[in-house]
């Protein structure tokens, strides 16, 4: 069952997917790409779950989290060159119950779209490592 | 991940924040054969690009990120230094290296009017993305020369 | 076209026609191809073998990279070699923790586990597996050769290589009581004067028909002659071809022939005529 169009969706975009620079336009490309959702965690809690499951130091770190509307990336999605009907279906796992899947297969230029869409949070200064 | 140079000194490799430069201020040996793709990557890709490659290669083993990434292919690396010897950057523009989950390599960078233009190296081929005409297209490992031409 | 001391541009044109239509034109073929850096004169024979004969170690390496985990690639190969080799050997950088062993690009190629037996020892790593004689038993690259295409057969079954990444040929060759400088054709100089030191290490990459050698030559090492400890010269010659150069299952054999060749050609290419005819050279 798809989630409603007005539920917020978060992705965590680690090192090998973001130089200080720009974005990896693969953050969203293929299938079941996985993000997580506001309304079951908070943003503020996201950290510590990405980094104790997403993240393996020293070589991927988690740097960013990608906030986005799904009614948002939806848009994104039909008004794409090649329209795509985006969803959300929730998949809840052990280490993250907020967990859900895009099922869709993203092309890199929609994912590029969607990345560009997304409210970029920054590592809080306390979490990174000294 | 450092962006930057890795520096073999630190074997416990704390690095600091992943994004911000480091000091240069050690050396490196590298694998024997390999000097000039290393002076060659430097070159285009600055310290940033070059580390970034340095630690896919040697750091990113099966089943890295979320359990299902794959390891850079070789052919793929190989690809992209051939690559890497033909193409000419605009000025003053350092192109972003990442490495996807199946381990091909993308390299990313914009055109002189702004425009991304952006590769996957794969074992099999190089797809290309150009914004500023929504050209997507693939080449065989055989046909790199091709590339930049295409680019233009 | 950016210039490289590296690079050099092989131009291959194929047939051309100017009446055939533009589409069924071949296309004209640009491989980029790293110049030849070989400044070894190939002697027009090589001998078969020496006496004595100077091998250490000779090893026949792939480098791979592989889907599975390290902790699942022995489990893959295991039953298919256990036949052959009955014994095996944990090496110590296995007992790192696997957190370390990731940290140092060093140790990523280098093996974990050795299964042996009175010929050969197969090792394996997490990217890496290759054939190695027993030191200071070397049987002749037919034994060797033959051996290797077995074991390709039985790395083919276990399927846990996903793409080679290097295929290389290692002879390791020791010489007690030389200074092997003094019979090489290598020439140093310091300050104008021939170089002749006691001590001396010479490391250097060549490169030939798209394989790339590491030549590392020592004249100060210990080593073992008969079964007793004694000074002598190293010669250690590591050659190999990358990714897009080799198929593993379909040309493997053949390219580690043609690199067992060069690493021939480079060895006997540098020994002087005179310190050759004292290993006895037999050609046929």
């Amino acid at each position: 069952m798809a989630l409603d169009a007005t539920e917020e969706i978060v992705r965590a975009i680690c090192s090998d997917k973001f130089d200080g620079e720009r974005y990896s336009p693969s953050l969203f490309k293929g299938e079941n790409t996985s993000v997580s959702r506001l309304s079951v965690i908070p943003l503020e809690e996201h950290w510590d779950l990405f980094q104790k499951n997403v993240q393996v130091p020293p070589e991927r770190i988690l740097v960013q989290i990608g906030q986005i509307h799904i009614g948002a990336m939806q848009r994104v999605g039909e008004e794409h060159l090649t329209k795509l009907q985006l969803t959300v279906e929730p998949d809840p796992l052990d280490w993250n119950p907020g967990h859900a899947v895009m099922p869709q297969n993203i092309s890199k230029g929609l994912s590029k779209k969607i990345t560009k869409k997304m409210e970029k949070h920054s590592i809080p200064t306390h979490l990174q490592k000294a | 991940m450092t962006t930057t140079f890795p520096c073999p000194v630190d074997k416990t490799f704390q690095f600091t924040t992943p994004i911000q430069s480091a000091p240069v201020g050690c050396y490196q040996v590298p694998v024997p054969g390999e000097i000039d793709r290393d002076g060659l990557a430097i070159t285009k890709l600055g310290a940033r690009g070059w580390g970034r490659l340095h630690h896919f290669r040697n750091y990113y083993n099966a089943g890295w990120g979320e359990g299902q990434g794959k390891p850079v292919s070789p052919k793929a690396v190989e690809a992209f230094y051939q690559f890497l010897a033909l193409i000419e950057f605009p000025a003053n523009i350092k192109p972003s290296i990442f490495l996807t989950d199946q381990g091909s390599l993308e390299l990313c960078w914009e055109n002189e009017s702004g425009n991304d233009i952006q590769l996957e190296f794969s074992s099999t081929g190089i797809e290309y993305y150009i914004e500023s005409n929504e050209q997507e297209g693939t080449l065989g490992l055989l046909e790199i020369a091709e590339l930049p031409n295409r680019l233009r | 076209m950016p210039e490289s001391s590296e690079q050099s541009i092989l131009l291959e044109i194929r047939s051309f026609s100017p009446v055939v239509p533009k589409s069924k034109k071949r296309k004209r073929r640009i491989q980029i191809i790293p110049k030849d850096i070989y400044p070894i004169t190939i002697p027009e024979k090589l001998p078969i073998k020496i006496t004595p004969c100077p091998i250490v170690e000779a090893i026949l390496e792939i480098r791979f990279v592989s889907n599975e985990s390290w902790t699942n690639i022995p489990g893959l190969l295991y039953p298919h070699i256990r036949e052959k080799y009955t014994r095996d050997r944990k090496l110590p950088l296995a007992d790192w923790p696997e957190e370390m062993r990731r940290q140092d690009p060093d140790i990523v190629h280098m093996p974990l586990l050795q299964y042996f037996n009175d010929q050969y020892i197969i090792q394996i790593g997490p990217r890496v597996i290759g054939l190695m004689t027993i030191p200071n038993t070397y049987p002749g690259w037919a034994k060797i050769e033959a051996e290797m295409t077995w074991l390709i057969a039985q790395i083919q079954k276990a399927n846990f290589i996903t793409e080679g990444e290097r295929l290389a040929v290692r002879y390791i060759d020791f010489f007690p009581k030389l200074d092997i400088f003094e019979n090489i054709s290598l020439d140093m100089q310091m300050s104008g004067k021939a170089l002749t030191l006691p001590e001396l290490n010479v490391a250097t990459v060549l490169r030939k028909d798209k394989m790339t050698a590491r030549l590392a030559i020592s004249n100060s090492v210990i080593g073992i002659a008969g079964k007793e400890p004694t000074t002598g010269s190293l010669f250690d010659l590591d050659v190999w071809l990358g990714p897009q150069d080799f198929d593993l299952f379909q040309n493997g054999m053949e390219k580690f022939g043609a690199i067992h060749t060069l690493v021939k050609q480079t060895f006997f290419g540098l020994l002087k005529p005179d310190f050759l005819a004292t290993l006895k050279p037999s050609y046929t």
